[in-house]
């Protein structure tokens, strides 16, 4: 209980002085979370709406496909894409391994669908008049599209915070594709697993605090946006 | 010369899921009428106004609108020409003035054209003071109003009420009647309107079809009243 209670005055010490270390590990995770974050809702929000408001006999099939993705481990996730970087792999010209990219890569795959699936979900809560209204005032396509997703923005957005949070607690894509290089590729979680098994906990614990602060954050967002959203 | 036809119905039939909710074997709507269709729930009145607007195919027959055959994807400018008013009060979630211009906008018309359009439906419907309120604040008959004036700012040759006075306050029925026939005067519009409102039915003046069960059960030819009648029984 000592050392637990000497690491955890250490580890808020170092929050409250903004230790150089703490901040550059926070940095790395929140750039690499926001990227694959952004990239992987530009492609899994416009999938996901296309396969809500598709009339395609297999849209229960890639539903089941999308919704099993979910539960594929970030291990196997990281395993997958690194097949895909290293230097024999179809990628490996990019020289991606060990790099930033590299993470936000595997994020991304990770993610996109649970975006594609949230945007499937809440675009088919959608009232099916708000379609039919959109057809009827003269909207094409495109346009109609739009406002069935304009009408679902609340959960939309739930959909990308919940993404985020996804990416943001995850270990193994960091570990395996990044390499956990300080300064570089290390992130919060591989962070807190290396200093971890060093037996040096204030700084696993100050990036620990750091974490669940962040998902404190992100649950208070994603209920306060469900209130508003067509799941609510 | 023949009448000019809106719509040409020939051997409709729809069925959901194996039971057929709608038999028309031949109805011809000419343009610039009102046409009521006059029944109790369920007997296929909506799915009429459905199809009719094009946002549906029928399971068998055939749909002409301003003689050009109805496929399942009809193209975007014969969709244009009809605007269904659905019964279900369903608004977008923004404000008033954005759900009257939606139409508008859609067709490609000019900001000033939309503003003027817009403010001069908020006017005649009494909307004018609910311009900038989220839609989703407004009250059911407020709604109502705002989804009719909605489709009424379009002034398309075609204009499709399923119950238009469900959710409609009783001091708005008038004003809703004079803009239907304000319509139908200066513009030449088919209106064809379902309900089961017998007040709306005694103060519209058009030919009535009743329907029950899926079928028309007046002759198509039948009925045109050139006053109201208060002795209707829908």
């Amino acid at each position: 209980m000592g050392d637990l209670g000497q690491s955890l005055t250490e580890a808020v010490g170092m929050i409250l002085r903004a230790d150089a270390d703490v901040m550059t590990i926070v940095g790395a995770s929140l750039r690499f979370s926001l990227s694959s974050t952004v990239i992987a809702s530009l492609i899994g929000i416009p999938s996901g709406i296309a396969l809500a408001t598709s009339r395609l006999r297999i849209r229960p099939l890639l539903e089941d496909l999308l919704n099993t993705l979910l539960a594929v481990p970030t291990v196997v996730v990281g395993l997958f894409v690194y097949t895909l970087i290293m230097s024999r792999g179809p990628l490996g010209r990019f020289d991606l391994l060990f790099s930033p990219a590299a993470i936000i890569l595997g994020q991304t795959v990770l993610i996109i669908p649970l975006v594609a699936s949230l945007a499937c979900s809440s675009v088919s809560v959608v009232d099916p008049v708000i379609r039919e209204t959109a057809r009827t005032l003269g909207a094409g396509r495109l346009r109609t599209t739009l406002t069935i997703a304009s009408e679902a923005q609340a959960a939309l957005l739930v959909a990308c915070i919940t993404a985020f949070g996804r990416v943001i607690g995850e270990i193994g894509i960091s570990l395996i594709l990044g390499g956990n290089i300080l300064g570089y590729t290390r992130t919060i979680t591989t962070a807190i697993s290396l200093q971890t098994s060093k037996g040096e906990f204030a700084l696993g614990l100050a990036l620990g605090i750091i974490l669940l602060s962040v998902a404190f954050v992100i649950n208070g967002t994603v209920r306060r946006l469900g209130r508003r959203s067509p799941w609510a | 010369m023949g009448v000019r036809l809106a719509y040409r119905i020939r051997s409709l039939t729809h069925a959901y899921d194996g039971n057929t909710v709608l038999d028309i074997p031949e109805l011809d709507i000419p343009a610039g009428e009102i046409l009521l269709f006059a029944g109790p729930n369920g007997s296929g009145k909506t799915t009429l106004l459905s199809i009719l607007a094009l946002l549906r195919a029928p399971s068998e027959g055939r749909v002409y609108l301003n003689g050009i055959r109805c496929t399942e994807d009809p193209d975007l400018e014969l969709r244009r020409m009809v605007t269904l008013v659905h019964q279900k009060p369903v608004l977008f979630s923004t404000s008033v003035r954005n759900n009257l211009a939606y139409g508008l906008k859609t067709r490609g018309m000019a900001a000033r054209e939309i503003d003027r359009r817009v403010r001069s439906i908020a006017e005649e419907m009494q909307l004018a003071a609910l311009i900038d309120k989220h839609a989703r604040k407004l009250s059911g008959g407020e709604s109502q109003r705002v989804i009719l004036a909605r489709a009424l700012v379009l002034e398309t040759p075609i204009l499709l009420l399923d119950e238009p006075t469900n959710s409609l306050d009783e001091a708005y029925r008038p004003v809703l009647e004079r803009l239907l026939h304000r319509l139908h005067r200066e513009r030449g519009t088919t209106i064809i309107v379902s309900t089961h409102d017998a007040h709306f039915l005694a103060s519209t003046r058009g030919r009535l079809l009743r329907m029950a069960r899926g079928r028309v059960l007046d002759s198509p030819a039948a009925w045109v009243r050139n006053a109201p009648l208060s002795d209707m029984d829908p």
